[in-house]
């Protein structure tokens, strides 16, 4: 899962951003409004992280921007302006979650989660698969009760495919939600995650549809 | 400064006297001398007509003309008297009266003036006498100046009368004006004594005592000094409860630092407190700072859909309902964006501490429009519902977001003179109730 972080401040961008990289998210960083419109325009991410004060453009109307161009990312907006009436705004404009600024900081992580989640249409922070579950809120994956034991690469891996259930996931697809934008992998190297992957995990879970891509099914 | 409101008054009232009672004179002076003139006139038709009965028939050509006895009026007799009387046939001189002694009336002169020069009013009279060949010419006259000496008397009395008049009514005008003006002038007064610091409001018992429309403005006016006065007052308050609150969790924050190993929980600890502070003084601040806020009106459906919608987003991950009750068209007297903050969270109180529904209720009553916010939550027990909203006990005191962290919404209508107070919800949870009162709160449109 990969999520764009737009906030000026730079000590807490790179908190954030090592904070939502330990529970298993894909981060960039973008520190003005403009950036993060052209980022999120081209690039693909699962969730939006949206300062209101950035400079070039304000968040708010980037939002609005976003929602009325059909740009459906799901975005928390991440303010100071703690007021009821801010708040109101902030979802009129179109945003899903709001949380203000200081926050604690897994509150941020869970919330972002829950927004990746529900846009997935998963409900539940476990999502259950025969005798697998993926726990997002621990970034954990369990057979049989057993923790598997996934690198980071791995397990962001496989919980893009888990929220992707039934659906087809090509390589670029895979690549771009997975890696941040500076690390480029070369064409190989999802394959060589998946090959490893399907190692650690149940036989026949992850299915290969030559040429195309990957897709776990729903039991 | 212009000259003051009851000065103005007694000028222009005044003025108005002194320009109407002049007109007023003249037209009765001119009335009056009409009426002496025509009395005049008609005396001496009168006195005319028995001259003519008088005169004794002579020869037809006789110079000579005698009466059958004198005109009754002594004035005749009396030399120069200004009455005269004359009989003439062509140019010639047929009688006179005595008073005329040798001298003759130019009859055909205008005006008419006597021997001695003096203005004279006539009637005049052409008669066939039956033993003539030609017509005489009867004159008779009086003096113009006993008209002009009683005209001169009436108005004499006149402008005394009309003066006295005019004097009276400015004087009326002047206590009219003062004991109108009375009223205004105790606000004045007592509004300079707010302004010098001599009182903090108007006196109370001010608005009884003035007529209705400026009772209205007195207790206004009163209204305006209270809330400008919570407003100072919770500016010092806050800033003293803010330097306390802030200095405490920042000491501790540096203790901790400072010591060899950091214990991260109290530190973090401190800095939550430190956060919260900071929040719960910008909110008062917002509030505070909007003294406007006073005199706004929000729309309930217009302001608080957002609201509702924004904390059904926020508790989005939790299977809540909150169902909410807004018919359209109905305003208070509130601020639009107070009123937010107030719904928003108290809605949010709700929703944190429900299991699976918030409902909020709008009630109409006789005298005022109730806001009810129920949540299906643990509650809190009975005895300290009203300990919650208690009054005098000072919010800032209480640690920002703790407990029930009501303390924004306690300020909030507290500033509009909103009653709040909680009680068992049927719902199972608790339930908050926020009154806003009628007339000054509530009302339609």
């Amino acid at each position: 899962m990969r999520v764009l972080i737009a906030e000026d401040d730079q000590p807490l961008a790179d908190g954030l951003a090592q904070l939502l990289s330990r529970h298993g998210l894909t981060v960039d960083h973008a520190n003005a409004g403009d950036r993060a419109d052209y980022l999120l325009r081209t690039e693909s991410y699962d969730a939006v992280v949206l300062d209101l004060g950035l400079p070039v453009r304000d968040g708010l109307s980037l939002l609005r921007e976003w929602r009325d161009d059909g740009i459906k990312t799901p975005v928390l907006i991440l303010t100071a302006r703690g007021r009821w009436p801010d708040k109101a705004a902030g979802f009129t404009a179109g945003a899903d979650d709001y949380v203000v600024k200081p926050f604690e900081p897994m509150e941020v992580v869970l919330r972002v989660q829950a927004l990746i989640r529900r846009s997935a249409g998963e409900a539940s922070a476990r999502i259950v698969h025969d005798r697998l579950i993926l726990d997002t809120g621990l970034a954990q994956v369990t057979v049989d009760g057993m923790p598997v034991d996934l690198t980071a690469q791995e397990y962001k891996l496989f919980a893009y495919l888990m929220h992707a259930r039934d659906r087809l996931v090509s390589r670029t697809e895979l690549a771009e939600h997975v890696y941040a934008r500076d690390r480029d992998p070369d064409s190989n190297s999802i394959d060589v995650l998946i090959g490893r992957l399907r190692r650690k995990l149940p036989d026949g879970l992850v299915e290969t549809v030559r040429g195309l891509g990957f897709v776990i099914r729903r039991p | 400064m212009k000259a003051p409101l009851s000065r103005r008054l007694v000028v222009v009232a005044a003025i108005t006297v002194a320009l109407l009672l002049p007109v007023a004179g003249a037209l009765l002076s001119a009335a009056f001398r009409q009426s002496v003139e025509t009395g005049f006139d008609q005396r001496l038709e009168a006195l005319l007509t028995t001259l003519a009965g008088l005169i004794e028939n002579g020869p037809a050509d006789d110079a000579r003309l005698t009466l059958s006895r004198p005109l009754a009026d002594p004035r005749f007799e009396r030399l120069h008297s200004g009455w005269y009387w004359q009989i003439a046939r062509a140019d010639q001189v047929l009688a006179t009266s005595r008073s005329l002694w040798d001298d003759r009336i130019a009859a055909t002169a205008m005006p008419l003036l006597g021997p001695r020069g003096e203005p004279l009013r006539a009637a005049q009279l052409d008669l066939l006498l039956p033993a003539g060949s030609s017509p005489v010419h009867l004159l008779i006259t009086g003096p113009q100046h006993e008209i002009e000496i009683e005209v001169a008397a009436f108005n004499r009395l006149l402008v005394i009368a009309l003066g006295s008049l005019g004097l009276l009514l400015i004087a009326a005008f002047a206590v009219q004006i003062r004991w109108g003006l009375a009223p205004l002038r105790r606000l004045g007064d007592q509004l300079k004594q707010v302004r010098g610091g001599d009182r903090p409001t108007l006196d109370p018992a001010l608005p009884r005592e003035l007529p209705g429309d400026l009772a209205e403005v007195a207790t206004a006016i009163n209204e305006v000094l209270a809330h400008q006065q919570a407003l100072i007052e919770r500016a010092r308050s806050a800033t003293g409860n803010l330097a306390h609150a802030l200095k405490q969790p920042l000491a501790a924050l540096h203790l901790q630092l400072d010591s060899d190993n950091l214990d991260r929980p109290a530190a973090r600890d401190s800095l939550v407190r430190i956060g919260e502070t900071v929040d719960h003084h910008l909110s008062r601040a917002a509030a505070a700072g909007r003294i406007s806020g006073l005199y706004g009106r929000a729309s309930l459906r217009d302001s608080l859909l957002p609201i509702v919608d924004a904390v059904r987003a926020i508790h989005a991950a939790r299977d809540l309902t909150i169902v909410a009750e807004l018919p359209a068209g109905r305003s208070v007297r509130i601020d639009a964006q107070d009123l937010q903050e107030l719904a928003g969270n108290l809605l949010d109180n709700a929703a944190l501490a429900a299991r699976s529904e918030v409902r909020l209720s709008l009630i109409e009553e006789a005298d005022g429009l109730l806001m009810l916010i129920d949540d299906d939550g643990p509650g809190i027990p009975d005895a300290a519902h009203a300990l919650v909203v208690e009054r005098g006990v000072r919010l800032d005191e209480q640690r920002p977001g703790s407990g029930l962290g009501l303390a924004i919404v306690r300020d909030l209508a507290e500033l509009h003179g909103l009653a709040l107070s909680l009680s068992a919800s049927p719902l199972g949870g608790l339930r908050v109730r926020l009154r806003f009162p009628a007339g000054a709160g509530a009302s339609q449109g």
